[in-house]
């Protein structure tokens, strides 16, 4: 996709998103000024951005909603609740049209209509069209100055520009340099502009014929060394700024950078972070030659060891501070999910208030990113099959609005994503009785699953079809795509709920995703390497305490009974008998399982790499580790293997 | 020399150095509502073109060369009653 | 062959230049290390020019310079760094007899040898056959050495010039310019001639001197300080006003042009159809096109080459006047002598006549 209509995408959002909690703000207290400021600020840096796409009818509904805040801002003007609602309005609209945008680079052709009629309800009457254009007083300014100027050939651009400030010393004519020619050996030129030197062109009198009064300003679309070699003779008498698309919006639309934030594209922070990971495995590969070395000489293999250490701190030194760079608030991820919540109801006949905490927590951006989709599916869902219909929820004593609440909290480095209704809550029984019905399983598994497992059958494909799936909650999707999406951020998912009362799903999911701790198990001849985000503990058990149950093997651990699978079965593996069980215990659907391996081997920080094609398809396998003698470590998916 | 006075038309010819800047500030300081002819500009010089921009008139003709007419002329003709340049 | 003495503290210097010069073949070279030494080498090698450092441990090069043109006058070369301090200094070594000066080489000399060399070369070889210039009130100093000291030359008294009974040419009225043209011992010539020039002299003078950037500015506030003419650098363009010598930017042209109906001189950027700069040629032309030939006076004065030849040969042919530096005054009689032989020049002067010959053409 077009960088710069992505960027717009996030930051219209968080636009949207600023707006909406000024309004909330505002609808408590009209009067509050600095929600007035605020919103006044979100309304208008939209207005600029949208202003660089063919997002017309967005532009004049929110020049007219700007004006609004403007006069209110002055006090001209005091906004009211009606005022309130019709700001919101015109901000969900905003959100849809972002939403368009993204799906089909353009505005539904009702736009112009939706537009006037938000308009009409906005009773200000707009003010009279004029752009504001940034002066350049500020030197400091100009590249902003530049980007509004050069707006249109930025957003024309999809890739990275160079601007460049050439201020030609003013005796530079002596010297036999041409300012013109140096900028036409400027590879790839977008824009050029020749500015005067003091803001304004010397009178005809006043003019010094052979002095530089002129400043060109330009973007190229080459790069910033590229520029910059053109200019090697003048060095000091230009400027360069590299020009993301990405920043090009932002810039644009807020003249006055507010934040001191270096906004980085993340795609930089991964390449960072899988050269770190390759550091990690280099360093792992220190141990095996220590290994070999304390075989010839005991002091080089302590030598090794020790800068192995100091080595390996840095490098975890280095890792967490990245992985603190990559860690960002969750806030931005869930900001179209209130109107989202609003839409649903609506559509549904239904009110529903939807209420999140915790989103200031911080978590990889990796999980950040990833969480939206199956949280979206949960409250989609939650709204269409939890909440009852007004009249439902009267009759049973319940407020009219349904409450769904949201929240996030952190446990170690796991990161809890809690999503709750005060809805009907879900039948086990019927669950087993679809199941069944669908050919998941059978009666009498479906028969043994305790109430916990049973509501867990939500989550297998082909549980949820076509017939039990309206337009809304699903968008043809069912509870296994939740299921899927946490998976792939290494999560799981919780369910609990009270019929009459309501259902919470949890999803936990690690808090860091950069490197993982991988204990390396060994399985007969094989190692492999397990998440220890999936380990809750390893135990060694005297073989005597294993117990045969039914047809498989459980173990007691600490007062309770729990199963336990033998990981070399299950592999397909021949295991080894030994006087003791080793047992990686690890949670599956809830419950907690025991599985039984040959031997632990050591404990490493790397980064798995996804499993990509034969291995993607192979059933409890997340990816695979590179170890430090070259290696290859597969990871393995305990809960998967184990379910 | 680059600069040549046709009645009330200066028309700049080939290669305009750095020199002719003087020579054009000269004509245009006689004769303000002259126009410029650049239909016959091959390159011109930083100190030329920042004359015809300083003082803006009125310029005639598309140039011989292709960077000087895609940034700099075209936009001349179309903005030169604005103060700021922006090509 | 030509007998060179090399005077620097610096043996790396000394070797650089010993080296060039034993490329070029014709010269015999002796180095000095400091000012004693040179001036002992002084009788016994009997050099026929000297390169001379400013800057010396014990005895600085002016303090040198100055006994040789005491001891055994002999064309003195300064290498001098191009700074404003080092015009400074370069300046007042010129008026106390040095003919000329050269850039102290730097930077990537290994680079640039063969440029740097061929115009050290030729403006050492030229040096070695110039004159001492007479115009560095060499006796007040003789006479203040006899006295015990070593003076600096002072501003010389202002003296009411009694003008020489020399018939004008041509008579002269209106207003116009006087230009002037000089390069190789051309600042000890300026002083010479600005210095007696009164300060209500009625033409504007407007001098071309060869010289770097950095050195015209210093030349202009010294003149400024010596002379009753108000004289100034060109560095802008600048209205030109009677009782004014304009010194124009060095590694620059000088050109003239109008600003509504008034005259200016403005620096412009160096032609490259011209070889030195300010160019002489290039400032006459100018003037040529804007002003009546009648009213235009052309000086060439001391310098190496032709520059201003040609241009004030046409002021001659088109009707104004142009004096040429007598041989006998000029330190190198090249751009004189190249207007004379053309036979651009209405008279020849020697240098302490030139004001005189001005005063009287102007009907002063």
């Amino acid at each position: 996709m077009d960088e710069l209509l992505e960027q717009f995408l996030i930051e219209g959002r968080e636009l949207v998103a600023q707006g909406g909690n000024d309004l909330a703000a505002l609808a408590h207290d009209p009067q509050d000024a600095a929600a007035i400021d605020s919103a006044f600020r979100a309304f208008h840096t939209l207005k600029g951005s949208v202003a660089l796409f063919a997002m017309q009818p967005a532009e004049r509904l929110l020049h007219a909603a700007e004006d609004i805040l403007e006069r209110a801002r002055k006090g001209a003007n005091p906004l009211d609740g009606d005022a309130v609602t019709a700001l919101l309005a015109c901000l969900d609209q905003t959100d849809r049209w972002i939403d368009d945008m993204e799906r089909q680079g353009a505005l539904p052709g009702d736009a112009q209509g939706v537009s006037e009629r938000i308009a009409a309800l906005l009773t200000a009457t707009p003010c009279e069209d004029t752009p504001a254009a940034p002066t350049p007083d500020d030197p400091a300014d100009w590249i902003a100055t530049l980007m509004v100027r050069e707006a249109s050939a930025i957003a024309q651009a999809n890739a990275p520009l160079t601007a460049f400030r050439y201020t030609p010393d003013p005796a530079c004519f002596f010297r036999g340099e041409d300012p013109l020619s140096v900028v036409e050996a400027v590879p790839d030129m977008v824009a050029l502009a020749i500015l005067p030197v003091d803001g304004a062109w010397p009178a005809s009198k006043a003019i010094e014929a052979f002095s530089c009064f002129s400043i060109l300003e330009g973007l190229s679309a080459a790069s910033l060394d590229v520029v910059r070699a053109a200019f090697r003779l003048q060095p000091d008498q230009v400027q360069f700024a590299p020009i993301a698309p990405v920043e090009a919006v932002r810039q644009a639309s807020e003249s006055h950078g507010e934040s001191r934030m270096l906004r980085v594209d993340s795609a930089r922070l991964d390449a960072m972070a899988d050269g770190l990971g390759d550091l990690i495995v280099a360093i792992n590969s220190l141990t095996p030659l220590a290994d070999t070395a304390q075989q010839q000489d005991r002091a080089l293999a302590l030598t090794i060891r020790s800068v192995q250490a100091s080595i390996e701190r840095a490098a975890g030194k280095l890792h967490r501070d990245l992985s603190a760079v990559r860690m960002v608030p969750l806030a931005p991820a869930l900001r179209r999910l209130p109107r989202i919540a609003r839409e649903t109801a609506d559509s549904l006949g239904k009110a529903v208030t939807l209420t999140i905490t915790g989103e200031t927590l911080e978590v990889d951006k990796q999980i950040a990113d990833g969480l939206f989709e199956p949280l979206l599916h949960l409250l989609r869902n939650a709204i269409d099959h939890g909440l009852e219909t007004p009249d439902q929820r009267r009759a049973v004593g319940k407020d009219r609005d349904g409450s769904i609440s949201l929240s996030f909290q952190r446990s170690g480095d796991t990161v809890i994503a809690t999503l709750s209704d005060d809805g009907a809550g879900i039948d086990p029984h019927r669950v087993r009785q679809t199941a069944i019905a669908r050919g998941l399983i059978t009666q009498e598994a479906a028969a043994a699953l305790s109430d916990a497992a049973a509501l867990r059958l939500i989550l297998l494909p082909g549980f949820s079809t076509a017939a039990t799936l309206t337009e809304v909650s699903g968008r043809g999707v069912g509870m296994d795509a939740v299921q899927a999406a946490v998976a792939r951020l290494r999560g799981t998912v919780e369910i609990e709920s009270i019929i009459g009362k309501g259902t919470r799903f949890s999803l936990h999911l690690p808090a860091n995703a950069l490197t993982t701790r991988l204990l390396v198990v060994e399985v007969g001849p094989e190692r492999y390497g397990v998440s220890l985000d999936q380990v809750l503990e390893t135990v060694r058990v005297d073989r005597a305490a294993l117990m045969p149950v039914g047809g498989g093997l459980a173990c007691v651990l600490r007062d309770r009974t729990i199963p336990l699978l033998d990981l070399a079965a299950l592999l397909h593996l021949r295991g080894v008998e030994g006087p003791y069980a080793k047992l990686l215990i690890t949670q599956s659907s809830g419950e907690r399982v025991a599985l039984r391996v040959d031997g632990f081997g050591e404990r490493i920080d790397t980064v798995v790499r996804p499993a990509t094609g034969v291995l993607a398809s192979a059933r409890g396998v997340i990816g695979s580790a590179l170890l430090g003698d070259g290696s290859v470590l597969l990871v393995l998916d305990l809960p998967e293997l184990a379910s | 020399m680059s600069v040549r006075i046709d009645g009330r038309t200066i028309l700049l010819e080939g290669r305009c150095s750095v020199e002719d800047a003087e020579t054009l500030l000269l004509a245009l300081q006689e004769q303000p509502d002259a126009s410029v002819s650049v239909e016959k500009v091959q390159k011109i010089h930083m100190a030329v073109l920042q004359i015809l921009l300083a003082l803006k008139p009125e310029i005639m003709g598309a140039d011989a060369s292709l960077f000087l007419s895609q940034n700099i002329f075209r936009s001349l003709i179309w903005n030169s009653d604005t103060g700021a340049k922006s090509f | 062959m030509t007998r060179l003495l090399i005077v620097d503290d610096s043996a790396l210097m000394r070797r650089l230049l010993t080296e060039i010069f034993a490329l070029a073949g014709d010269f015999e070279v002796e180095v000095a290390r400091n000012g004693a030494e040179a001036l002992e080498k002084l009788s016994s090698f009997a050099p026929d020019v000297i390169t001379l450092d400013i800057h010396m441990p014990q005895m600085d090069g002016l303090a040198c310079l100055d006994r040789i043109m005491l001891v055994r006058p002999c064309p003195v070369v300064m290498v001098s760094a191009l700074t404003a301090e080092g015009a400074e200094e370069t300046l007042e070594a010129m008026a106390l007899g040095a003919v000329d000066f050269i850039a102290k080489p730097k930077g990537a000399v290994s680079l640039e040898i063969d440029t740097i060399s061929a115009a050290l070369v030729d403006k050492v070889r030229a040096a070695s056959k110039a004159r001492i210039s007479r115009a560095t009130r060499l006796r007040e100093r003789v006479r203040a050495a006899a006295g015990g000291e070593l003076a600096n030359p002072a501003r010389p008294p202002r003296k009411a010039i009694s003008p020489r009974a020399l018939p004008p040419l041509t008579a002269l009225s209106g207003d116009g310019l006087v230009l002037v043209g000089c390069s190789t011992g051309g600042p000890p010539a300026l002083d010479a001639l600005l210095g007696e020039l009164p300060g209500d002299f009625p033409w504007p003078i407007v001098v071309a001197q060869h010289m770097p950037a950095s050195f015209t500015g210093p030349l202009a506030r010294r003149l400024d300080r010596m002379c009753a003419l108000t004289v100034q650098e060109v560095d802008r363009t600048t209205p030109l006003l009677p009782g004014h010598a304009y010194i124009g930017k060095g590694d620059a042209d000088l050109i003239l042009s109008r600003r509504q109906s008034a005259l200016v001189a403005m620096p412009a950027p160096s032609s490259p159809d011209h070889f030195w700069h300010p160019s002489v040629d290039r400032l006459v032309e100018s003037a040529l096109r804007l002003i009546a030939p009648n009213l235009l006076v052309g000086v060439l004065m001391t310098g190496m080459g032709h520059d201003g030849a040609a241009a004030m040969s046409r002021i001659k042919q088109e009707g104004g006047l142009t004096i040429a530096e007598a041989e006998s005054t000029a330190v190198v009689w090249g751009m004189p002598g190249a207007l004379v032989n053309r036979g651009g020049a209405t008279s020849v002067c020697p240098l302490d006549e030139i004001p005189n010959h001005l005063m009287a053409l102007l009907g002063q």
